[in-house]
């Protein structure tokens, strides 16, 4: 799907930070059929660049009244919705006439296929206006970045920057490393999210 | 390492865009959007004035308020809501019905157990439902379980005495040698549903039991001077003429006979085709175009950018850009705006470039293009081409509720413009 801008994970989860914790934002993010693995590293990214807490709902097995429940229980931390799959043209269309339902104030992350992207913007027009432009295909394996890639990112961060990865590490570990979301990205990609 | 001042710097420049994107968010509750004073009164002709002005002097009123997707009909509705309840001369309730009920399953009933259940509400925390004598308290709590069971249903015990069975054909060898000193029989828990959880079939009659209670509330209020305005927020999601009307129309006659007026979001398609026909029941129907966005005609839309903080990270030929982006449809252009910005902090810019608005103009248009049949590019690349559009045939229809077309007058409609540039380099790609 080349239309629409692809973005790293990371970029999804520093959009949602920029928005506010208290958005009532919704996203949506595609994801290749064949690239599960890919979600465990969208929400690690997106936890790390937002400070939300983020969970998974698979609602393939919940009914519509169980999503709303979950969603609201609670409602201030970001959700990432999975499986979508056997979404018929009803079940779209009861999401979308009772969007009112799902209003939260944290942040809704919908993944989808390119297939079921299709779906959602043929069949859920209400919801698609609260999404807009905020559709987003994950770059290339999944949003992860190859090592050639972390490598040049890094060294663009440590030019812009004009200091070391060390001493990053060095200061996050004293706490004194600002709280900018480029630099939990950088924490991220020298592989010390657990200094964020 | 960045000097204190240089990461002050970029944290300030973190604080002006999350304040941006704080004020230009076009998900943000309608209400919290008027009450920090973002919401534009006159971007449609000051049109909730008309709306709240009609229902306030024409008891038992009933008015739709039709619009696309986005085009600020609940903000409207909700500042009529607010001119009413400025005057104090009448009850005004807000009821967004799916918030009450599934709206895809929504059945004849429904609207007037919503009705009810507010209207309740309302009454025990007005004036006139305060100081009650006890017999008064007695038939305010009635009336207010009457309703409660209308809305949400109820169990109750009942007695079935044995009699109402068939007789088995049961032969003991014995005769009992007693006589039981009660009737046989025993209680089963017998439970009606309720109005507001579907689906269930209509039942006029039921609608008309319900309407004592109401009348009840009604009149009290009534006796204090108080109208009863009520305003239905959420049925435009009924896309098609044909579920909203059937929706609506027994509870929306039921509503009039109790001189309630009544203001009513509704669908786009009500006023073309075979929609037309639902508007004859209506004493007025406000129709929301999308803004004009020809030139030297975009002001309305800079102003609402303007009035939400644009002019922060936006100079004004940009502004004017994401105006034209928009289409002239609110939501629209409060998305690309928060778009824009988020692009551009993205970026590293310090503020809002034409790249930047054009990045967010082609998302929307792609989210517009994705999904659409071979036959609704067709439609739309000849309203491209010619500039008309035959708005009898149903998917003209849904294109212009789903806002890929989007209607300036009775004669102007248009593919909109974030749409369609990726239409024609679709074609050309073909």
């Amino acid at each position: 799907m080349p239309e629409f801008a692809a973005q790293r994970p990371f970029e999804v989860g520093r959009r949602i930070e920029l928005r506010g914790p208290s958005s009532y934002a919704w996203l949506v993010v595609t994801l290749a059929d064949s690239e599960p693995e890919a979600l465990d590293n969208l929400i690690l990214e997106i936890a790390a660049a937002t400070s939300l807490p983020f969970r998974v709902l698979n609602i393939q097995d919940l009914s519509f009244e169980d999503v709303q429940a979950h969603l609201h229980q609670p409602d201030a931390d970001g959700v990432v919705l999975s499986g979508f799959q056997d979404f018929d043209p009803p079940i779209w269309s009861k999401w979308d006439v009772n969007r009112s339902r799902f209003q939260r104030p944290g942040p809704i992350v919908l993944l989808l296929t390119t297939a079921e992207l299709s779906r959602f913007c043929s069949l859920a027009p209400n919801l698609r206006s609260f999404v807009g432009g905020s559709i987003f295909p994950l770059a290339s394996s999944g949003g992860q970045l190859s090592e050639a890639e972390k490598s040049q990112r890094i060294q663009d961060l440590e030019k812009h920057y004009g200091t070391s990865s060390q001493d990053v590490i060095q200061r996050a570990q004293d706490g004194i490393l600002p709280p900018e979301p480029q630099f939990v990205e950088w924490l991220v990609l020298l592989g010390r999210g657990d200094l964020v | 390492m960045p000097t204190e001042t240089e990461v002050n710097t970029r944290l300030d420049r973190r604080e002006r865009f999350r304040i941006y994107m704080q004020k230009l968010n076009p998900t943000a509750p309608a209400q919290t959007v008027i009450e920090l004073g973002l919401a534009s009164t006159d971007l449609h002709e000051s049109l909730y004035e008309k709306l709240a002005a009609r229902a306030d002097l024409d008891p038992g009123s009933q008015q739709l308020l039709v619009g696309g997707i986005g085009s600020g009909k609940t903000t409207e509705l909700l500042l009529a809501q607010r001119w009413l309840n400025e005057k104090q001369e009448s009850v005004c309730l807000f009821i967004d019905i799916s918030a009450e009920t599934d709206l895809s399953g929504l059945h004849s009933g429904a609207i007037v157990a919503g009705f009810g259940v507010h209207l309740s509400r309302a009454f025990r925390n007005s004036a006139a439902g305060k100081g009650l004598s006890k017999i008064d308290s007695s038939e305010v709590k009635k009336y207010t379980d009457e309703v409660k069971h209308f809305a949400f249903g109820k169990t109750e015990s009942i007695w079935v005495p044995d009699d109402d069975y068939p007789e088995q054909e049961y032969e003991p060898d014995e005769e009992p040698d007693y006589e039981p000193d009660y009737e046989p029989g025993h209680y089963v828990r017998r439970t009606t549903p309720g109005k507001l959880q579907p689906p269930f079939p209509a039942l006029q009659r039921d609608l008309k039991e319900i309407t004592k209670a109401l009348e009840f509330f009604i009149s009290r209020l009534r006796s204090q001077q108080l109208d009863t305005v009520v305003i239905f927020d959420g049925l435009d999601r009924l896309l098609t003429p044909e579920k909203f009307w059937s929706v609506v129309h027994q509870d929306f006659r039921a509503l009039r006979s109790l001189g309630v007026a009544v203001l009513a979001a509704a669908p786009l398609s009500v006023l073309y085709g075979k929609g037309r026909s639902v508007t004859d029941h209506f004493d007025r129907v406000h129709h929301i175009a999308s803004v004009s966005i020809d030139p030297g005609k975009t002001a309305k839309l800079k102003s609402v950018l303007v009035q939400r903080g644009a002019a922060e990270l936006a100079l004004r030929p940009d502004i004017e850009r994401i105006a034209k982006a928009s289409g002239g449809v609110l939501r629209d252009l409060i998305t690309l705006a928060r778009d824009a910005g988020e692009a551009a902090y993205l970026d590293g810019s310090d503020g809002i470039k034409s790249t930047h608005v054009r990045a967010a103009a082609k998302q929307l248009g792609e989210g517009y293009l994705r999904g659409l049949s071979a036959g609704q590019l067709k439609l739309l690349r000849k309203l491209a081409r010619d500039r008309s559009i035959d708005l009898s045939s149903e998917p003209a229809v849904e294109l212009l509720a789903t806002r890929r077309i989007l209607e300036y007058s009775a004669t102007d409609f248009r593919v909109h413009p974030a749409l369609e540039p990726l239409i024609k380099l679709k074609e050309e790609n073909a």
